[in-house]
């Protein structure tokens, strides 16, 4: 097939892409970042789901202006087809047949009543490497339930980390699960690419992220302490003050001063005020557990009428380790990090400012080529290169 | 030179993996605390050779606080070290002792890879950068994860890793609806540039498989939080709104969010986002009134009721178990799910089958399970195949094996302090 690869490390790799919404799309975009040949499968005339989430520029629906599809969605092909009609699957299993990697993210239920397995997925490329993220993973006893990135953060255990005492668990917001499920299942990818693993089949489960690297450090801590830890809202009570986040004038600042001489220097920094001195606050573990709500107030008071640029200054002047909380506002308006962000010419949206990569490389950085693919943009061309009509037929049916 | 073009094949560590697709490789790992240490662990874990480089004049955070077993501190007993430094070995080496930079140079000059997430600077007065190292090992691949940047203002900011969540932008979206932010309450930034670093080495070992060249690979913790925020920069550079604390509401899902069951501080999560999901939780409430309420009528009209919708919801599964509550929303095909706690994720039937916790021997704590790996391969070897290592346990074989030294040499440079 002719490549409309990049000049990235990933070059030459050919990655054939059904997958919907933010895990299996972040994986391919992760790929198609850096080279890779990425041709999206979407349903005909609906696509990929994310294209009807939004944003929308001025919260005007359409299917080629959602935020998060654009977003995703650069440095890829769009093919339409129905791969849930047999003649639509046909059109993949020859699709992959000339793809080194097929990722999906069908739920295990979806790819089995449409006969997506393995072996028919590898009719034409026995060496095709298969690469499935769901919520549960392919197996397990709860392999076929129904779930959502908030019911795998649940069930991967972070909400019980989220909150404040007594007050509903929280989701991690933006679906931060589907991202990290993404991202680990592009890894295995590139390692069977990497060590020639033929036919390699993968089975990414995202609430397995979340239990095991994300977050599956505290089952020890619970196996040898029996401690089971939970929500503290804004602050930590535990330790040494502060680790908290508290008000300034414009919005919010992020304290935590693990070492004396760092809270020291914060004292210094506010001025020597007489009631740091106070004797009820030698120790900062004491300080915190029964007066951390006095000492916020005392802070608060002293911050109230600085902004957090103003106090990031001082802090970082002072050699206090405290850092503000921005807002997406503030991120994008950081010259520091202008280069983490791309503009890219989407069909409908020349010049669109987006997050870019999440890293250089030296000698063969990632880029943008192309915007997000109208969707079925490359129907034809792409089975041209492989030497298949589409009749209309099935473009009747709706099959492509 | 390519793994595969080497004129004599390396010598591998007693105790190394010899079956798994990176066994061929060797990684220097001078990963600190959560963040470095997991991009090594995910290159250990498929079979890579990866050395961490740690002394106790200098102890890695994760070798540090109060012991399990007894009253005196002690690096060996950090449980959360035992995670992200499995499948690795320790070379105890002062790198602040002359000659202790010297061993580093020749251990990469018969290594691949180097990860490092150091204070900026700190490498390059050691004489550790890529620039000094690549003299000796001209095909280094090496990546950096600093916590904000490398050069510029932000490399001089010291802040916890806490921080790195809210600089970047995704505490200030961490709370409930119209209140202030929360932040978020563990670490997120860590794991997050680990993955994001070890996929970027993979992909440099991709272009030097094909090419003969290394490269250099930046990152940061707070740049790799940046893709997790797409969704919000959309919507602030379409709408021109800032996001703020949601709570659990999420567009598009109706109900969306976590209620409490019977228990204590137990609550399930459930999501409904198509008309047939909402039928069905109809049917699992066996609230056939619900269907023709017109608060609920479609979802636009549920995301207008939300408050009620969610006292609906919450006064069913609050007379019910968890476990009760989920099957029943399961089988009338709505997406739900409890929210597990530590224990019970590691007592959970559907985890355990997954291995997501391994069971292995540690010499000081005995057994003790760490967390497994989120992937299945069907040609694939275990994730965890080696416990982590103790602080300096592989110092000896790495002088002899790998840079040749005698044992008298050796000998001497423990004694001076070079190596531990």
């Amino acid at each position: 097939m002719a490549e409309v690869s990049g000049d990235g490390p990933l070059s030459g790799l050919v990655v054939a892409d059904f997958s919907r919404i933010v895990a299996g799309p972040y994986c391919t975009m992760l790929l198609g970042d850096l080279g890779a040949d990425v041709i999206k499968v979407e349903k005909p005339f609906v696509g990929d789901p994310a294209r009807r989430s939004g944003p929308f520029p001025a919260d005007e629906a359409h299917l080629e202006r959602s935020g998060l599809f654009l977003y995703l969605n650069t440095n890829k092909r769009s093919v339409s087809i129905d791969v849930l009609e047999p003649s639509g699957a046909d059109l993949l299993a020859r699709l992959c047949g000339s793809a080194d990697v097929l990722v999906c993210s069908l739920h295990p239920t979806e790819s089995d009543a449409g006969g997506l397995d393995d072996e028919f997925l590898r009719a034409h490329n026995p060496e095709l490497t298969i690469a499935r993220v769901t919520p549960y993973g392919m197996t397990g006893p709860n392999r076929d339930w129904l779930g959502y990135e908030a019911n795998t953060a649940a069930f991967g255990g972070i909400c019980g980390y989220l909150g404040a005492s007594g007050r509903p668990l929280l989701f991690p917001p933006l679906a931060i699960g589907d991202y990290e499920a993404g991202l680990n299942v592009a890894i295995p990818i590139l390692v069977a690419d990497l060590a020639d693993i033929s036919g390699q089949s993968i089975d990414v489960s995202e609430t397995d992220c979340w239990a095991t690297v994300q977050n599956g450090m505290g089952v020890i801590e619970y196996i040898f302490g029996g401690r089971v830890f939970t929500r503290m809202g804004r602050g930590v009570k535990s330790g040494p003050y502060p680790n908290t986040i508290l008000r300034c004038k414009d919005g919010h600042m992020r304290l935590v001063a693990m070492q004396r001489s760092e809270w020291q220097r914060f004292v210094a920094v506010m001025g020597d005020p007489e009631w740091a001195s106070d004797p009820r606050f030698k120790d900062r573990v004491v300080m915190n557990e029964k007066h951390s709500d006095e000492v916020d107030a005392l802070i608060e008071d002293w911050m109230k009428d600085k902004t957090k640029d103003e106090i990031f200054d001082l802090c970082r002047i002072g050699g206090v380790p405290f850092a503000p909380i921005y807002t997406i506002a503030e991120v994008m308006s950081q010259p520091e990090f202008a280069s983490w962000f791309v503009e890219v010419d989407h069909p409908e949206l020349p010049g669109m400012r987006q997050v870019g990569f999440p890293y250089e490389l030296s000698e063969a950085p990632p880029s943008v080529r192309s915007g997000a693919p109208r969707l079925g943009e490359h129907t034809t061309s792409v089975f041209a290169e492989l030497g298949i009509e589409i009749s209309p037929e099935l473009r009747a049916h709706e099959i492509c | 030179m390519p793994i595969e073009q080497q004129q004599s094949p390396r010598v591998s560590l007693p105790g190394a993996n010899q079956d798994g697709p990176l066994s061929d490789l060797r990684v220097v790992d001078f990963g600190w605390a959560w963040a470095g240490a997991t991009a090594g662990q995910i290159l250990a874990d498929f079979g890579a050779e990866v050395i961490k480089i740690e002394s106790r004049t200098r102890l890695d955070p994760m070798r540090q606080g109060r012991p399990i077993i007894g009253t005196e501190p002690d690096p060996e007993q950090n449980p959360i070290c035992h995670n992200v430094n499995r499948n690795k070995f320790s070379f105890g080496v002062n790198l602040k002792a002359p000659g202790g930079p010297d061993l580093i140079r020749d251990l990469v000059a018969h290594s691949d890879v180097v990860i490092e997430n150091m204070t900026p600077g700190a490498l390059a007065r050691l004489g550790l950068t890529y620039e000094d190292l690549k003299v000796r090992c001209p095909e280094l691949i090496m990546v950096s994860l600093p916590a904000f940047w490398s050069e510029g203002p932000m490399s001089e900011v010291k802040a916890y890793a806490p921080s790195i969540t809210g600089v970047s932008g995704y505490d200030s979206m961490v709370g409930y609806e119209g209140e202030e932010p929360l932040g978020f309450q563990q670490g997120l930034a860590d794991p997050n540039v680990g993955l994001h670093a070890a996929f970027a080495v993979l992909a440099a070992l991709r272009h030097r498989k094909r090419t003969g060249r290394g490269q250099f690979i930046q990152t940061s913790q707070a740049r790799a939080m940046l893709p997790l925020l797409g969704e919000a920069v959309a919507e602030h550079v379409m709408t021109g709104r800032t996001p703020a604390p949601a709570g659990n509401r999420r567009t598009g899902f109706a109900p969306h969010g976590n209620y409490q069951t019977l228990g204590e501080d137990r609550w399930i999560s459930i999501a409904v986002r198509s008309e047939r999901e909402w039928e069905g939780l109809c049917a699992a409430l066996e609230r056939p009134d619900l269907l023709t309420d017109r608060r609920f009528a479609d979802g636009f009209a549920r995301s207008q009721n939300l408050e009620a919708l969610d006292a609906e919801v919450g006064a069913w599964t609050g007379q019910r178990e968890a476990d009760e509550a989920v099957a029943t929303l399961q089988g009338n095909g709505v997406a739900a799910a409890p929210c597990l706690n530590t224990a019970e994720r590691f007592h959970n039937e559907h985890l355990m089958s997954r291995e997501a916790y391994v069971p292995v021997e540690h010499p000081v704590l005995g057994a003790e399970f760490i967390y497994g790996s989120p992937w299945k391969t069907s040609k694939g070897q275990p994730s965890v195949w080696k416990r982590v290592p103790l602080l300096g346990e592989d110092t000896d074989a790495i002088l002899r094996d790998i840079l040749g030294l005698e044992e008298t040499e050796i000998a001497s440079m423990r004694d001076a302090g070079v190596v531990e």
